[in-house]
């Protein structure tokens, strides 16, 4: 395969990532102008079910094709079969999610449907395009594992997912509830969380420098994360409280061995100092153990309503989005460095385009948001919710601030205010 | 034509070899990710490693460059037949200190 023909072109991940800056955005300022609805929320369409699809759906899930889209053909050698559906895919799917948060926020179910009719078209495409290459690409075992099984696991969220928009105008579930747990279960720690511990496999050690972590134990991590995920669905959706218990006992074995692994590579990797992204991910990786925590005391019924409102809180906020925030931060400059080495001339460094300085003040902010919202979501009280919507939308602006300096410095102004090099 | 040379090895166990007055790694049978990555970037960051390296490698690796660029690093790329490249990496001069005007 020819030098630059791996390196996609650069708007295919550019446009799931811009989008995901967007809705990063749109998140927090729901969650600040609607604080009463997060701070007690209890399913239900409302601002706050489109405060977390925003996030799940606009966030996390738009910045997984991004980064599999890029990064997939590059790590294993196969190509993307098409970068033409993978355009497509974007026009289904990010319209189709600011159409089916718009109905999740105003409570109406048609453009509920429509947008969720539409993301599940752009997703099938993404699911079959990725799922080609990691068919492809079986060698490398810990991407091929988790991914294919990341995948499986967003063909089953997207259909409870659809099943749940159905019953909002229908009403045919039995058990809408445990439906609505079960798909938050399954698209959290399934589809995004075996897909984030599979492409740490490969960024973790890429980012430090470091050898990889070694198959055996990459094999007993998936092991007991699968398990982990298919006790805790299948608890929690017959109310077998024991099973989904085991099941975040076994996930918390799944992290611990996972966790283990991603600090040998950071404490043994070449480059010791990752900055500001570093205290994300490791943040992220804190967040990951808490929530589990949180999800096995719920299920052995010491917490009230509080308890799965944390545990979603502190799963899809703490862990995956602190998480995916210090990967996209040692992403961004990194792609933007490695898009401008394809025009011909010297590209700027990486580290000249991620300044210290914005990315402490955006880290400071993200904090401060999970504390205050953590604590409102605790107390059931909306102020504290609602300084930590702000916090997090000041956070998200600034990020988005970041970002578009990149884009700017690579392909805005090339050469005016980069240093040339010899 | 490489041969060995009594080098320590670079990511735990890819042999340094030396090649037309140059070290040079031949990565063509390693296709875990990051591993062709950390070994070049070992066998750069070495103080004896001298001003030129040579690669020979499978695959374009295409996160390598960003690196380089961070260690003063500059590189050429020639493809052969069978598909893999050979990459020359040459440690930029630096800049002669601007004379005080």
């Amino acid at each position: 395969m020819g030098a630059q023909a791996r390196l996609l072109d650069p708007t295919i991940p550019y446009r799931y990532f811009a989008a995901a800056l967007g809705f990063h955005i749109l998140l927090w300022a729901l969650i600040a102008a609607f604080p009463e609805d997060a701070a007690v929320f209890a399913g239900g369409s409302g601002p706050a079910l489109a405060a977390l699809h925003s996030l799940t759906l606009g966030v996390l899930t738009a910045t997984a094709m991004g980064a599999a889209f890029q990064m997939l053909p590059v790590a294993t050698g196969r190509p993307l079969r098409s970068t033409r559906a993978a355009r497509i895919a974007s026009w289904f799917f990010i319209p189709g999610t600011g159409l089916l948060i718009w109905g999740m926020a105003a409570g109406e179910h048609l453009p509920m449907a429509l947008g969720g009719f539409a993301v599940a078209l752009g997703l099938g495409i993404f699911l079959v395009l990725i799922s080609e290459i990691l068919w492809r690409a079986r060698g490398f075992e810990p991407l091929g594992r988790f991914g294919l099984t990341a995948l499986a696991a967003l063909l089953v969220g997207v259909a409870l997912g659809f099943v749940l928009i159905m019953d909002d105008d229908h009403g045919f579930l039995d058990q809408r509830a445990r439906t609505a747990a079960v798909h938050l279960i399954v698209a959290g720690f399934g589809f995004m969380g075996l897909l984030a511990l599979g492409f740490s496999h490969v960024l973790v050690p890429l980012f430090a420098l470091a050898q990889g972590v070694p198959a055996g134990e990459s094999r007993a991590t998936f092991a007991l994360s699968a398990l982990g995920l298919v006790a805790g669905a299948a608890g929690v959706y017959h109310g077998v409280w024991f099973l989904a218990a085991g099941g975040a006992f076994f996930g918390l074995l799944g992290a611990a061995l996972h966790l283990r692994g991603m600090a040998r590579c950071l404490a043994t990797g070449m480059r010791k100092n990752l900055g500001v992204s570093a205290l994300l991910l490791r943040a992220g990786w804190g967040f990951l153990v808490t929530s589990l925590i949180v999800g096995l005391v719920t299920a052995l019924g010491f917490f009230e309503m509080q308890g799965p409102r944390l545990f979603a809180f502190l799963a899809l906020f703490g862990w995956l989005l602190t998480f995916l925030l210090g990967v996209l931060q040692r992403i961004l400059p990194f792609l933007g460095s490695m898009n401008a080495t394809g025009a011909g001339t010297k590209p700027p460094r990486p580290s000249e385009l991620a300044p210290e300085g914005l990315l402490r003040a955006h880290a400071l902010l993200h904090a401060l948001a999970l504390v205050l919202v953590g604590t409102g979501i605790g107390m059931e009280a909306a102020l504290p919710v609602r300084l930590g919507g702000i916090a997090g939308l000041l956070g998200a602006v600034i990020y988005a601030g970041f970002a578009l300096r990149i884009w700017w410095l690579i392909h805005g102004r090339p050469h005016a205010t980069i240093k040339e090099r010899p | 034509m490489s041969e060995t040379v009594k080098r320590a090895p670079v990511a735990s166990d890819v042999p340094v070899l030396w090649d037309s007055g140059a070290l040079c790694l031949d990565l063509r049978g390693i296709d875990t990710p990051p591993k062709p990555l950390v070994a070049i970037v070992e066998l750069i960051e070495r103080a004896d490693t001298g001003d030129s390296v040579r690669v020979l490698i499978a695959r374009d690796p295409i996160n390598l460059y960003p690196e380089l660029l961070e260690r003063g690093w500059s590189w050429s790329k020639e493809f052969a037949e069978d598909g893999s490249l050979r990459l020359t990496l040459t440690r930029d001069v630096p800049e002669p200190p601007e004379s005080g005007r």
